[in-house]
């Protein structure tokens, strides 16, 4: 008994000896960094929310807000141990399950994970918004934060306890999470949305054409994208986990990219002889965010500049697939966070500021995507699909007709302004 | 199905100009037993019996150029199809008891006005394929009967169908119609559909309380 004890009390503590040598300004912009990065959740929220119906915007915010907090504590809990605990096998932590430490540098360190743990869960809810139950959905974002995220993550930066990641001893290059955080957010999202089908009528039975279903407030998508834009310099930036010189060049590279971004989108859409809308010219800028995040540090300026240009029409690309398959991304989340993540992944590889060109790296760039489908994707699937059968993930028509924000929280976006007084009204 | 309906509503709106109402069912009655699938020669035959029958009432020029233009056209502006009323005097008369016919709530009529009113706004075409499509999905929901009840409703537009059903059977037709509509007209039109006539009764002098419909929303 005493023996179970003390080796229960080893995997809850774990030794403590990583992180003792930072200084107090590395403290304050980590936790200002984390503290941007959580910025980036009401950033989600209003470009989800502006980009559904009124009717489901209350929905939206709920489930951007709730899986920040259920995130939180599931991450604390177990995905901090199985990411960052002593990873002796390579494969996941063993350690520091529901953590308390002895130096004060790693709670920094654990704030600053917690809210890269929320991003990603935060990315299915947009691709899955409109007709997924808030309750299945919940559970979703637990696993992710809890375990499919975490593992994976434990292969890339894992070992900060002791040991190493098997990915990272390959020479796989990721320095924020273009493909930890994105990717594996955006490959649940993928699975969910293959689970849970499209929303009622996006595509014509008989055709199959997809059909455009409107944000109903765009202002929100705007200021949503401005929101994640600010939060992404927390994001790169905050990923040194020190106060150090290199912080200006990530910063600028993410902007850089962030604007090629949104010029890559525009000049794809105008060689198409498209019109460039609004929601394609935000989602352009955050795959700009998305694709450098992996190198932003390792990269020169203007090989930022391209990787955001290249994603800004990936996005493009991505979603007029994504349309072709008949899947519904909402938010086009996947070709924003999974394909520019791959695509940004690649280019750090690629671009790397002191081997350019490097294939053998680029080789490793690639499996390490690789890989990620293969865990994120498949996981998600399953845990998806046994989500639907024991709770039910997709909402039923009467829900999506009346709207998720009064059949799931009995409250309505805009009571006094819904010009669409067709659903229901809500009784006190 | 559809045809037969369709005709019969043409016929009872062409002659409801000129007879009373108890002579129109009756004629619609004949045109019912003797002349329904039939080639179209037969609306002819019927026309002249009823010239012969109602001379003196019944221009029967006007009357044949109304009915083929009706019958042409494919007009939706059509009186609601009288078969209910029909069946009920069969009854009466046959089995010489009357059936305690209920006559439909307040809020059935404000439901039927809903998917009437957006039912006879679509296209032809679009209206079919959301038939077909309605079908499918109310033949798993209802039975004994209910879904023979609801087809007719859906092809005679005559509230009378909808008043032996609960209000939760209702919701569940009207939600059946929603996703079809969604599917068919697209889930951004068809919530304008329905909010735009739900607006215009609210905004009418419609005797139907449109909050009567909240029931079934």
């Amino acid at each position: 008994m005493k023996k179970t004890i003390s080796l229960i009390s080893l995997l809850i503590s774990g030794p403590a000896f990583a992180g003792s040598d930072h200084t107090p300004v590395d403290t304050v912009w980590v936790v200002v960094a984390a503290i941007l990065v959580f910025f980036m959740q009401s950033g989600f929220a209003l470009l989800e929310n502006g980009l559904s119906r009124s009717k489901n915007a209350v929905n939206v915010v709920m489930k951007n807000y709730m899986d920040v907090c259920l995130g939180s504590i599931f991450f604390w809990a177990l995905g901090f141990g199985l990411m960052f605990g002593i990873n002796e096998t390579g494969f996941f932590g063993s350690s520091h399950f529901m953590p308390s430490f002895d130096q004060e540098w790693d709670y920094t360190f654990l704030l600053f994970q917690t809210m890269f743990a929320a991003t990603a869960a935060t990315i299915a809810s947009g691709a899955m918004a409109e007709r997924t139950r808030y309750a299945g959905y919940l559970v979703g974002a637990i696993v992710i934060t809890a375990g499919i995220y975490p593992v994976f993550g434990s292969w890339v930066w894992g070992g900060y306890f002791g040991g190493a990641g098997w990915l990272s001893e390959l020479g796989f290059i990721d320095f924020a999470g273009s493909t930890v955080v994105h990717s594996i957010g955006a490959w649940c999202a993928l699975a969910g949305i293959m689970v849970v089908g499209p929303r009622l009528g996006r595509f014509d039975p008989t055709t199959g054409e997809a059909r455009a279903i409107p944000g109903h407030n765009l202002n929100n998508v705007a200021l949503g994208g401005f929101i994640l834009w600010i939060g992404w310099f927390g994001f790169n930036a905050g990923s040194t986990l020190q106060g150090d010189g290199s912080l200006g060049k990530i910063a600028l590279n993410t902007h850089l990219a962030a604007c090629a971004g949104a010029v890559g989108t525009f000049i794809c859409q105008t060689l198409m002889g498209r019109p460039v809308l609004l929601t394609h010219t935000i989602n352009g800028s955050i795959a700009g965010l998305v694709s450098i995040t992996a190198g932003c540090a390792t990269m020169d300026v203007g090989f930022a500049m391209i990787t955001g240009l290249v994603a800004g029409a990936i996005v493009i690309a991505g979603s007029y697939i994504l349309e072709k398959l008949l899947l519904d991304d909402v938010v086009d989340a996947i070709p924003v966070h999974g394909l520019s993540g791959v695509w940004g992944t690649i280019a750090a590889g690629l671009f790397y500021e002191a081997d350019l060109f490097n294939w053998h790296q680029v080789f490793v760039q690639a499996l390490g995507c690789t890989i990620a489908f293969l865990w994120a994707f498949p996981l998600a699937y399953l845990m998806y699909w046994l989500i639907d059968k024991i709770f039910g993930l997709r909402a039923s028509p009467l829900s999506q007709q009346r709207g998720m924000d009064y059949t799931e929280h009995y409250e309505r976006g805009y009571p006094e302004f819904d010009r669409l007084n067709l659903h229901k009204p809500i009784s006190n | 199905m559809e045809k037969r309906s369709y005709q019969r509503r043409a016929v009872y709106t062409v002659l409801k100009r000129w007879l009373d109402e108890a002579t129109v069912l009756e004629a619609v009655r004949v045109f019912d037993d003797f002349y329904q699938d039939r080639p179209s020669q037969a609306i002819h035959e019927y026309l002249t019996q009823i010239s012969e029958l109602y001379q003196d009432q019944v221009d029967i020029k006007t009357l044949r150029q109304s009915l083929l233009q009706v019958l042409l056209r494919n007009t939706q502006e059509l009186e609601p199809d009288p078969l209910p009323t029909i069946q009920r005097q069969q009854l009466s008369d046959d089995g010489g008891f009357r059936l305690n016919f209920m006559e439909p709530s307040e809020e059935q009529l404000a439901l039927h006005e809903l998917v009437s009113s957006i039912l006879r706004k679509i296209k032809p075409e679009q209206r079919t394929q959301m038939h077909t499509h309605i079908a499918g999905q109310l033949r798993q929901r209802f039975v004994n009967g209910n879904f023979d009840k609801l087809a007719q409703y859906l092809l005679s537009d005559n509230p009378q169908f909808l008043a032996s059903f609960s209000q939760e059977a209702l919701q569940d037709f009207f939600n059946a119609l929603y996703v079809a509509a969604c599917e068919v007209l697209g889930p951004v039109a068809a919530d304008q559909w329905f909010a735009g006539t739900l607006s215009r009764l609210q905004q009418s002098d419609s005797c139907i309380n449109p909050e009567a419909l909240y029931h079934f929303l």
